[in-house]
């Protein structure tokens, strides 16, 4: 070590005067010999080293807790807006294209596959923004036609107090009676059978269920009851109206207020193909409308007004994004009851 | 000669000149040694124990990352299934997830089943179970912790998740 020295007089040949040759060896004994501190350069080294280990541990640590707070799972939210969106803008499609009264089926079908390709480019446009890719398509073969049949609350001139709205009847959507409610009849639950206004359905077997829709003679509210067979009702619902009331079969509602169990307690228990009917109708002024699917054929026999209509549309649907693949098939009838 | 060199190594043997030197240099080698092991041991348990805590900690974020990617699938699939016509085509939904291949530098596994996605490493050895509440059933499967893809198998009704 240090002490280790060449034994020149000056102990330093660099002062020493001396040839060149002579400090020249004497310098690269003395960096050979000067050992000191190789422990500390060691000890240096590994502390070094763990110390970037750990940076790289904390650091990646970090990253996780950090990615940890942020939203982690696959952007679903977006393909369910997307199936959402189809789903209401072919409905709306549908709708409009009822109302339209076109002539026939093939000008209402062709009317709903233009639209649902302009859905189509809309929806596209806009996500795309977001990095999505949709895709809405029909076709004719993926849709049920059907009836569109509006009527007042009246027997239409049938002679009587009564008239079909829809015959032979396999599904039925969107059945809105709207009531003016000063016109109903006032009576209660065991009356409303003799004195109430209702909608029948009667299936091919003679079993029928009837909605009866009234004023009640205790509280004044409009009411609505269902009924088996003819068999004395029961109330579903009530509420306190003035107006017009919008009494919603498939939607389960009266007005404003949910109606649960009103479609599923009365035809939702009946088999088979049915007729709807009104009856009654001079203890109510309004009208009704609904959609329906023929049992048979594209159109049913009305004694209102039924026009040719589509009932139902599948549509196929698909949105990608980069992680993303949502790819199905719907069907389509807004207003439709579960049941 | 002989006289000469016995006299030789006497005084050599008599001479203790530069022990001390020797003896510090040895002494400096011996304590400098211990403290070197003493740094590197501890530094040594210091990473392993930080190594372990982010392992763990990784593992967790992983499997609710996985978590949330395969309830989000299970939504996905659900609506799929809503108002789909009878005989329409079997519905495409799966969701590419990218997953890390490695935690803190060690290879995992995934182990998912109808209850839990569980997440393995063996060094150091550690175990994560995250439970899921997927509605669909999940079809038991395991795989190696890197991208992963959940998808449902619409004719089957179930969730997979396979390696991509």
């Amino acid at each position: 070590m240090a002490a280790v020295t060449d034994g020149s007089p000056d102990g330093d040949g660099s002062r020493g005067g001396g040839p060149r040759k002579v400090d020249s060896s004497s310098d690269g004994r003395r960096f050979r010999d000067a050992d000191r501190g190789q422990m500390l350069l060691v000890a240096g080294l590994v502390v070094a080293v763990a110390l970037v280990a750990l940076v790289v541990l904390l650091n990646a640590s970090i990253y996780s807790e950090n990615v940890a707070t942020r939203g982690i799972e696959a952007a679903d939210g977006e393909a369910l807006e997307v199936r959402a969106a189809a789903v209401e803008g072919t409905g709306a499609l549908i709708d409009g294209t009822n109302r339209n009264r076109l002539a026939d089926h093939g000008a209402a079908v062709t009317a709903v596959e233009d639209g649902v390709d302009g859905l189509d480019a809309y929806l596209a446009r806009a996500y795309a923004e977001r990095g999505g890719v949709t895709r809405v398509t029909t076709t004719a073969a993926s849709m049920r036609e059907g009836s569109y049949v509006t009527g007042a609350l009246t027997a239409n001139g049938t002679g009587g107090s009564n008239a079909t709205l829809a015959a032979d009847v396999d599904r039925t959507r969107g059945l809105v009676v709207d009531v003016d409610s000063a016109s109903l009849a006032s009576t209660n639950e065991s009356g409303a059978t003799a004195d109430a206004f209702r909608v029948e359905f009667a299936n091919d077997s003679a079993a029928t269920r009837e909605v009866y829709v009234y004023e009640s003679d205790d509280d004044g509210n409009v009411t609505v009851a269902v009924g088996e067979n003819g068999s004395a009702p029961t109330v579903v619902c009530s509420a306190s109206s003035t107006g017009l009331v919008a009494v919603d079969l498939t939607g389960n509602a009266l007005g404003n207020e949910r109606c649960p169990g009103l479609w599923a307690d009365s035809v939702g228990t009946l088999d088979g193909d049915y007729d709807v009917s009104i009856e009654r109708t001079d203890a109510a002024d309004g009208e009704a409308r609904l959609t329906v699917l023929p049992e048979s054929g594209d159109a049913v026999s009305s004694e209102h007004t039924a026009t040719p209509a589509v009932y139902d549309a599948a549509i196929d649907l698909s949105y990608r994004t980069a992680e993303l693949r949502f790819e199905t098939t719907v069907r389509v009838a807004p207003g439709e009851p579960d049941a | 000669m002989r006289e000469r060199g016995a006299a030789g190594g006497g005084r050599l043997r008599r001479d203790d000149r530069a022990v001390s030197v020797t003896v510090g240099y040895v002494l400096t080698l011996a304590i400098g040694a211990v403290l070197l092991s003493g740094v590197v041991i501890g530094i040594g348990g210091v990473v392993d124990s930080q190594t372990e805590r982010v392992v763990r900690g990784d593992l967790a974020v992983v499997g609710q990352t996985t978590v949330a990617n395969l309830e989000s699938a299970d939504r996905l699939a659900n609506a799929s299934e809503v108002d789909r016509p009878d005989g329409a085509a079997a519905p495409n939904v799966s969701i590419d997830v990218d997953l890390p291949t490695r935690l803190a530098g060690r290879p995992y596994r995934i182990a998912v089943d109808g209850d839990a996605v569980t997440l393995r490493t063996d060094d150091p050895e550690a175990v994560t179970e995250i439970p899921h509440i997927a509605s669909l059933p999940v079809a038991e499967s395991s795989v190696r912790g890197g991208p992963i893809r959940i998808s449902y198998d619409g004719d089957a009704g179930r969730l997979e998740v396979t390696e991509r």
